[in-house]
């Protein structure tokens, strides 16, 4: 085959792939496709139910929620109206579902209301629990149902004579149980600890509102703030200097999403720039070393339209951690590309066949390192498998394919004899000290420490976050509470579980621990039961309260519409009137109510305030989180770096199969302990500092060790001729440690340790190999 | 999730209460402007009035019992500290309002009103009544009285049409500077009497500032 051939036929195949590729990325739909969502890196289908609680509690009503604190000119709290028509601008836009300034009782009295027409089936029940006890306490031979028309009777007489008489006057006629003055009196002990500083002298003007679209999307970010802006400009018309201060999970979305994207765009700069300079260091002619370039680009090309055609989504994080694609992937091109030729007429597929078995070695073993990550748990770590992996074979490709249609497919570089320069004796006596100082790293291995912390996946907002801690405090959010979310399969699972998290803080809290929660006006499916059987077993009791009435001076017709509804529940729903009741109640919670109850599916929830609460964890038969605590999501997190160091350990002896077979026992030994003494020298060392490690520590370790071991290939080859290490590895690794340590910069915690691992073991295998750790190899040949 | 003011059921139980009754002193030849110079003269008395002491009984009518439940105790009213009603009998509760709400204290301990602002325009109208602060009363209700002599009737309808229906009105009586009776009236079955003795003006001692009012 002619030159003009082969090349026109190589630009045929890569012109047709690029089209066909480009075109793929064309027709996405990017921003459903692409997601900065942080639960999207947590599996959908995680059995944990903490992590199932965060993900619904994420795409519910808690996620969506916006706090706003309304200012004048003078930075005085802005007048109640201002507050008003700011929630009633925002509802407008569409962009909110739910408005209401925090003053406004509307969301009370509704509560109020519902709790008033449901108190049958959910007061009556704790009520006639609580007389049970003091019955049988009272140690009397008179049974119950009297027992209880004459307690009820003595009860109501001595509440008329209290404060609380007045206010619930209008009430009694169809409460004479008192069951709303004792659920008011249930709630008002927790009240102390949800107050906001609207107790104080000058309250705070304040507004909640809720999001019409999910935070973490777009449609819960841009427009919402958009709509803000504009009922702020609004009002400012009529309160001239109003200041809206917010927050949201909607600002720490979009400050992420900004951030990640901004990183991505200098990640990927200073990754070309610094692979740029290295080249310029080690290339005679710089403009031929744009030969790479396409090599490059269409490996990202190929990995970026293969992880969009596997995965329905894809996280952005995948795509800045792909950065590193760009150093690896220029391996395989600064090999091929580096490669003189044995002589000068030797044809470019001869070459090709020369360099195929370290080549193909380097690439397939790493190459199914990585597709190992597919078993991963996380989906993170799997679209990061297929990027990395296809994008690697899409490498060697494009490699092989485009240099075909170089004339000169030889780069020429400039000769520094690094390790060479050093005398033999020199190389030899630092070998042995790499040798003594890797012995001693070792046992630091065992004083590894792990911290699983999933805020290692946050983008630090300090400022956003101490503004979040203001506007949060003046809505009452104090430091000393704790909020807990008690959790089952259906209501009455979740309620029976919120029973054993109430024991529990009695009992472990030592008395000291007061909580508020929709517990206190729920009660449980057992009292709940016991309830419906006591009306429907004593008929009797409510002819016996007419007269206990009638006899101590109440008008006889003074509580009808108590005897009817109590007739009515008497013959109502029975045990189904539970979930009845609290869906009614549920209906009618809406502001920050809203959100102390979820039903649905597969978890219902209820929420607990609790203030001076035991600092352990609650027992894990309470079916209790604890919002404020994330030690459940570490935990978590930590199973998941368990998983990871197995795949990684099975990726390992695959790679280190893969070469065993390669190269023999023998030389497969020497050539796989390059990569494997740089990471368990580098993990020893940091053990030895102290370093905390993680998943993401992990994962880089696994990556540097299929990407050192391929430079341990491309040196054995050498070294089987009695060559010196090529200077397309040193090239290689120093544009990977170039491209990796920029990730080092990067301002995300686990893209910080990924680059750093990789860049500091690329570094470690150099050195080894510029030491000629291989040289042996050519010696027996 | 954090934001629970929502406990606070008290006053949103108005919302099912019937609409107040009206008295016949709260008719529009009655009414009064805050400025009116006839009543000027009880205005600057009520101004010098120290700190007093007085007993007074409470009558509770309620529409679905035949007699009245009684309470007993004494009323300590205080231009600066607002006004304590120290229940001695059935049970022994004292009841404060003053500028920051209600606040109550018995043998379960002290418990403060939930911050609503109808509950704060009822019990600052309380505060500005043993005030004689027309003006400050003016901005919340309507204003009528009658005088006869040294002895005079006003009574406080408020504007908020949602007050009118969970406060009903307030009536007071007196004579001179004294107050002698306040009604808080939601209508002719459904009233709270409060009937104030003679006061026993006298600065109050530190104990009973720290016991009676916050």
């Amino acid at each position: 085959m002619t030159f003009r051939r082969r090349q026109f036929l190589g630009w045929g195949l890569l012109g047709v792939a690029t089209l066909l590729g480009a075109l793929w990325l064309a027709r996405l739909d990017y921003a459903q496709k692409i997601s900065s969502d942080v639960l999207d890196l947590i599996p959908a289908d995680e059995r944990a139910p903490e992590l199932a609680l965060v993900r619904q509690l994420a795409s519910q009503a808690e996620a969506r929620t916006m706090f706003f604190v309304l200012t004048g000119a003078d930075g005085a709290p802005a007048p109640a109206a201002a507050a008003e028509r700011f929630a009633a601008a925002l509802i407008q836009s569409a962009d909110f579902d739910q408005a209401l300034p925090i003053a406004d009782p509307a969301s009370r009295d509704a509560l109020g209301r519902e709790l008033f027409s449901q108190r049958f089936a959910l007061l009556f029940p704790d009520w006639l629990r609580a007389r049970e006890a003091a019955h049988a306490a009272a140690t009397t031979t008179t049974p119950f149902a009297d027992w209880l028309a004459t307690d009820t009777t003595a009860a109501l007489g001595r509440f008329l004579a209290t404060p609380e008489a007045l206010v619930f006057q209008d009430v009694i006629p169809a409460d004479p149980l008192l069951l709303m003055p004792g659920a008011v009196d249930r709630l008002k002990v927790g009240l102390a600890l949800v107050q906001p500083a609207a107790a104080t002298p000058a309250p705070p003007t304040l507004v909640w509102a809720r999001l019409a679209a999910s935070p973490l999307s777009d449609a819960g970010q841009t427009p919402a703030f958009q709509s803000i802006e504009r009922a702020t400009a609004g009002l400012r018309a009529e309160y001239p200097g109003l200041a809206v201060a917010s927050t949201g999970v909607n600002r720490f979305a979009a400050a992420s999403r900004a951030r990640i994207e901004q990183e991505v765009t200098w990640l990927n700069l200073v990754s070309v720039a610094a692979v740029l300079a290295v080249g310029l260091v080690f290339i005679r002619r710089l403009h031929r070393g744009l030969h790479l370039v396409p090599v490059v680009l269409l490996s990202v090309l190929g990995a970026w339209v293969c992880t969009t055609l596997v995965f329905a989504r894809v996280h952005v994080l995948v795509f800045v951690l792909g950065s590193l694609l760009t150093g690896v992937a220029i391996d395989y091109g600064f090999y091929l590309f580096m490669q003189p030729p044995l002589h000068p007429d030797e044809d470019y597929w001869a070459k090709v066949r020369r360099l195929a078995k370290p080549l193909l070695a380097s690439c397939f073993t790493t190459v199914a390192g990585f597709a190992l990550l597919l078993f991963s748990e996380l989906p993170l770590i799997r679209q990061l498998g297929v990027f990395v992996g296809t994008g690697l074979v899409c490498a060697l490709v494009a490699a092989v394919v485009y240099f075909s249609t170089v004339k000169n497919s030889f780069l020429e570089a400039r000769v520094f004899r690094g390790g060479q320069a050093m005398p033999t004796g020199v190389r030899r006596g630092l070998r042995r000290l790499l040798l003594v100082v890797w012995l001693f790293a070792l046992p630091g291995l065992a004083r590894l420490t792990w911290n699983d912390d999933i805020r290692e996946l946050e983008i630090p907002s300090p400022e956003l976050k101490r503004e979040d801690a203001r506007i949060r405090a003046l809505f009452g959010d104090r430091s000393d509470r704790t909020v807990y979310l008690t959790y089952g399969a259906s209501l009455r699972e979740a309620r029976d579980s919120l029973e054993k998290l109430t024991a529990w803080l009695t009992t472990v809290g030592s008395g000291r621990t007061q909580a508020v929660g929709l517990g206190a006006v729920v009660p449980t499916p057992a009292d709940h039961d016991r309830a419906v059987r006591f009306v429907r077993e004593h008929p009797e009791f409510p002819a016996r309260l007419r007269a206990e009435f009638a006899a101590a001076g109440y008008d006889e017709g003074g509580f009808t519409v108590f005897f009817d509804d109590y007739a009515r529940f008497a013959v109502g729903p029975g045990a189904a009137g539970l979930e009845i009741a609290v869906r009614a109640l549920q209906a009618k919670l809406t502001g920050p109510l809203g959100l102390l109850l979820h039903d649905g599916q597969p978890l219902s929830w209820f929420v607990t305030v609790a203030r001076d609460a035991p600092t352990i964890t609650p027992p894990a038969e309470t079916h209790t989180v604890s919002a404020n605590q994330l030690q459940s999501l570490n935990r978590i997190f930590s199973r998941y770096r368990q998983s990871a160091l197995w795949l990684s350990l099975t990726g390992l002896a695959i790679v280190g199969a893969g070469v065993l077979l390669t190269y023999g026992l023998r030389d497969g030994v020497r050539i796989f302990a390059i990569p494997c003494g740089a990471c368990l020298g580098l993990f020893g060392a940091l053990g030895w500092l102290g370093h905390p490690l993680n998943l993401f520590h992990l994962l880089g370790a696994f990556l540097g060790v299929c990407l050192t071991h391929n430079y341990s290939i491309f040196t054995a080859t050498s070294a089987y001729l009695r060559e010196p290490p090529p200077v397309s590895v040193r090239m290689s690794a120093l544009t990977t440690a170039a491209s990796f340590g920029v990730l080092a910069l990067s301002g995300i915690p686990v893209v910080r340790a990924l680059g750093s691992t990789v860049a500091l073991m690329v570094v470690l295998s150099l050195v080894l190999i510029e030491f000629e750790h291989l040289a042996a190899l050519g010696k027996k040949s | 999730m954090k934001r629970l003011s929502l406990l606070c059921l008290s006053l949103l139980l108005a919302a099912l209460a019937p609409a107040a009754e009206t008295d016949p002193l709260a008719a529009p030849a009655n009414r009064i402007a805050p400025g009116d110079p006839a009543w000027q003269d009880l205005v600057a008395s009520f101004a010098r009035r120290p700190d007093a002491t007085a007993d007074f009984s409470e009558q509770r009518f309620f529409p679905f019992k035949k007699t009245p439940v009684e309470l007993k105790g004494e009323s300590r009213v205080s231009a600066r500290h607002g006004l304590s009603l120290h229940y001695t009998a059935p049970e022994e509760r004292t009841v404060i309002l003053d500028t920051q709400g209600v606040l109550i204290r018995d043998a379960r301990g002290e418990t403060a009103a939930p911050a609503d602002p109808r509950a704060a325009a009822a019990n600052a109208a309380l505060v500005q009544v043993l005030r004689f602060d027309l003006p400050a009363l003016a901005e919340a209700f309507e204003l009528f009285g009658q005088r006869d002599g040294t002895a005079w009737k006003l009574a406080f309808v408020p504007r908020a049409a949602e007050l009118r229906r969970a406060v009903g009105q307030i009536l007071v009586a007196g004579n001179s500077d004294a107050v002698n009776r306040i009604e808080i009236r939601r209508s002719a079955k459904q009233f709270v009497a409060i009937l104030i003795g003679p006061p026993r003006p006298a600065p109050f001692t530190a104990d009973e500032l720290k016991r009676f009012f916050r």
